[in-house]
């Protein structure tokens, strides 16, 4: 099985963040600077503020586990 | 010379508002092939534990399978996740069960990841298209394929973030299907989407794909989230928007290994007469489409 921890890692910092629902130009500044998205820096450079808005709204819809399941289930 | 014509089917769900926007076109013989949530019963749970079902649907999931005109189509794998967590071996083992009991034509996912960390479901996400994000798809993908017994595919994702999600993203489908050989489930709302939100050509991006692998095509509708600007999402809530009949159309002619179409909606949003007949103008529209462009010459299509 291919496990990649630094993925995994990265796809929960940004499932966490997505879920604060934030203002973009605020969740723009964490991506830009917060450890957990370098391996992946560029991309997130490249979202777009109404895709972001979006995704959260769906994220926090859909979200399970974690913190979440203590907030939402 | 003319190709071979798809088949038209639904997306079948187990609910009643369903059943009774659907029940004429059954009746009618018009549905020429189901689309089963294969993982309905396991895999909206934390632990891929199995869930009571209805059992009415087995007769029609069965009737279908004997004219090898069942497919399966799963939710909650989660092909592009870092990890792979024992959630996830159990849902592989369950769809090996399933395959094994009922004769699915084939199977196919998602393309994108929702399970992540402590969270084992979220909406579907894009992942940076990296080398090291195709050999986890190619990894996900042989075991789905070690599992099913049959050909896999995975649905074109609507969701992106920026503009690569889109643009890249059938190069990236492309990739991961290959050593496995498996097919494209070309979502033409999900392509239409993404051009909207991002402002793209539609049928510039939907060439973007890699048609030749497009066995199963599906049509649907959705919903807008308000705000500036307004963004579509994929909901499968509402009718098929008139704006999406010409990239349908597009798809058809473009797509040489077509073998089924499907006209998806979400349970729970048919509740109202208007509601259904609406379902059922679309899936005829769908229908005429089809006969359309398949009665053409191909080369008047391409």
């Amino acid at each position: 099985v291919i496990d990649d921890a630094e993925l995994d890692a990265f796809q929960a910092a940004l499932t966490e963040l997505l879920a604060r629902r934030l203002p973009f130009d605020e969740a723009a500044a964490i991506l830009a600077r917060d450890p957990a998205f370098d391996a992946h820096r560029a991309w997130v450079r490249a979202f777009d503020p109404a895709l972001y808005r979006a995704a959260a709204v769906l994220c926090a819809t859909w979200i399970r586990g974690g913190r979440a399941a203590r907030e939402t289930e | 010379m003319s190709r071979t014509s798809p088949r038209v089917g639904l997306n079948f769900l187990p609910e009643d508002d369903f059943r009774a926007a659907a029940l004429p076109l059954f009746e009618d013989g018009l549905v020429d092939a189901l689309e089963r949530d294969i993982d309905a019963a396991w895999g909206a749970t934390p632990d891929s534990s199995a869930r009571v079902q209805a059992a009415w649907p087995d007769a029609m999931f069965d009737a279908y399978a004997a004219d090898d005109a069942l497919y399966g189509h799963g939710v909650w794998l989660s092909v592009l996740s870092g990890r792979w967590t024992p959630r996830q071996e159990r849902w592989i083992e369950r769809l090996a069960e399933e395959c094994a009991a009922r004769r699915y034509r084939h199977v196919s996912e998602h393309f994108g990841w929702m399970t992540s960390g402590p969270y084992w479901r979220n909406t579907i996400l894009p992942a940076p298209y990296t080398r090291a994000t195709v050999a986890l798809g190619g990894d996900r993908m042989k075991r789905l394929a070690d599992a099913a017994q049959r050909p896999v595919g995975l649905e074109v994702l609507a969701t992106a973030l920026g503009p690569d999600d889109a643009l890249a993203q059938g190069a990236f489908l492309d990739e991961i299907l290959a050593p496995v050989d498996g097919f494209l489930v070309l979502d033409v709302h999900n392509v239409w989407t993404l051009a909207t939100n991002l402002r793209l050509d539609p049928l510039a991006l939907l060439e973007r794909f890699p048609l030749a692998r497009a066995r199963e095509l599906h049509v649907s509708g959705g919903a807008w989230l308000d705000g500036e600007p307004r963004v579509r999402l994929d909901s499968h809530d509402g009718e098929v928007p008139d704006e999406l009949w010409p990239l349908v159309r597009a798809a058809l002619a473009r797509c040489p290994a077509l073998e089924v179409v499907f006209l998806e909606r979400r349970a729970g949003t048919l509740g109202d007469p208007a509601a259904q007949a609406a379902l059922r103008a679309d899936f005829l529209r769908v229908r005429a489409e089809v006969d359309a462009a398949f009665a053409a010459p191909v080369e008047a299509v391409a």
